[in-house]
């Protein structure tokens, strides 16, 4: 019977315990002397742990072992790393191997990336970096506007107040409205609106434009809003003062009025719901205030003129003699803007631009 | 994997050959083997029966190894110096 095993103290432990284990390795599978084996083992391992402890295996002296193993050389190596000389002074020590070098030798050898030093962090180039900088700038001010916007548009009133505040009977109805007078509110205030969703980038670019040489001049900037959002001002927002927080709101409506309602639709409320100043809401109150006559009745002019209106309604209306000046200057423009479009052509742009701006029944003077 | 510390404290003093057994040590250490044939593959040599031979030429070390799947021992049998290893 084999003597009990005990921890392994002395030299002389230790080799009996080696020629012991050499013997058992022939033992059958199963046997009580399989398992002594497997406890030798542990025994002997854990003696050389501290009896002759091992340094670390360099990077380099793993490749080398490698290059043994293998029957590999220098030449093998400078193809892996993609220079002789690279591969020359790291089998001399003279240059260390870098993550990259390691990377590709632990893939090209199918070696244990361990063995070749720590993982590490991977070198950056300094544009990656500037890259990443700016990458992770753009996406937090993105997440943060998107919170912001979310905030701002919450608790929005719903578009189906839309047809309660703009009913049909007080208005006139959209095919009652000659086309040119149609298309002068497009081509004054959204040439894309039967184009784009509610939203209009173009003209948001095109009025940013625009405002910062006004500004510039100390003029009060334009808003590039699209006629649904201009819709979305007017009558569901028109309690909440000029700000940021109410440009948000107005751009989220009007996504909402886009899905609920047609373009015609919202093109027939946005008419009949327009300010022409002097406390005229809606264009058939406006073509009987400033031209006595129904909106169908409007010429290519009066129509320009009453387009040009909803932006500044004060500073253009015709009943005022101090204004005719300025409203024939916004008509004009007005009728340019149609021309551009192609709406109407060079002839009667220029015909129209003759006709004087004058009332045909206004008794008042407000 | 037993045996390789007891030659690496012989070989210590040759600098070549402690270096190769500590790289060796290494490697035996990753070894996930299950049997004998994946032993062969990461090691790179033909087996004998349950014995592995490692020729180190450059080196100057041949080693000898047994391995023990039931066991899981990797056990340096024999080592053999060529040139500076007596």
């Amino acid at each position: 019977m084999s003597e009990p095993l005990k921890l392994l103290r002395t030299r002389a432990d230790y080799d009996a315990a080696i020629k012991e284990i050499v013997a058992l390795m022939d033992a059958a599978p199963g046997t009580p002397e399989k398992e002594r084996c497997a406890v030798l083992s542990v025994l002997i391992a854990q003696y050389e742990s501290h009896a002759a402890p091992m340094q670390t295996a360099s990077a380099l002296e793993s490749v080398l072992l490698e290059m043994e193993l293998r029957g590999r050389n220098q030449a093998d190596l400078a193809r892996v790393l993609g220079s002789r000389s690279r591969a020359s002074e790291v089998l001399a020590g003279r240059r260390a191997l870098t993550q990259a070098m390691a990377d590709r030798i632990a893939t090209a050898w199918e070696m244990p990336r361990d063995l070749l030093g720590p993982p590490g962090e991977k070198k950056v180039s300094r544009t990656v970096k500037s890259a990443s900088a700016a990458l992770s700038l753009v996406l937090f001010a993105a997440g943060s506007f998107g919170f912001y916007a979310a905030w701002v548009t919450r608790n929005l009133p719903s578009v189906e107040a839309l047809r309660s505040e703009t009913p049909i009977e007080t208005g006139v109805p959209l095919e009652s409205v000659p086309l040119h007078v149609r298309q002068a509110f497009l081509a004054a205030e959204d040439s894309d609106f039967y184009t784009h969703d509610g939203a209009n980038l173009r003209g948001l670019v095109r009025a940013a434009m625009t405002n910062m040489s006004k500004l510039a001049r100390g003029e009060k900037p334009e808003g590039g809003s699209t006629i649904t959002e201009q819709l979305a001002k007017n009558v569901l927002l028109k309690n909440e003062p000029r700000s940021l927080n109410r440009r948000l709101r107005q751009v989220a409506l009007g996504a909402r009025i886009e899905a609920r309602f047609s373009k015609d639709e919202i093109l027939e409320m946005y008419l009949n719901r327009l300010y022409f100043g002097n406390d005229v809401i809606g264009l058939a109150d406006a073509s009987r205030f400033y031209f006595d006559v129904a909106p169908g009745e409007l010429s290519v002019s009066e129509g320009a003129l009453l387009a040009a209106m909803p932006a500044a309604p004060n500073a253009v209306r015709i009943d005022r003699p101090a204004n005719l000046v300025r409203a024939k200057k916004r008509r004009d423009w007005v009728l340019a803007r149609m021309g551009d479009e192609a709406f109407i052509t060079p002839a009667i742009a220029s015909s129209a631009s003759a006709d004087i701006l004058a009332k045909r029944s206004i008794d008042t003077e407000k | 994997m037993i045996g390789i510390s007891r030659l690496y404290a012989q070989a210590e003093k040759q600098e070549k050959q402690a270096s190769a057994l500590r790289a060796l040590a290494a490697r035996l250490a990753h070894l996930k083997a299950k049997n004998i044939e994946e032993l062969e593959a990461a090691l790179g040599v033909k087996s004998a029966g349950d014995m592995l031979h490692l020729s180190l030429a450059h080196s100057g070390l041949s080693v000898s190894l047994r391995y023990d799947t039931e066991a899981d021992v990797l056990l340096i049998v024999d080592v053999s110096t060529t040139g500076a290893m007596k």
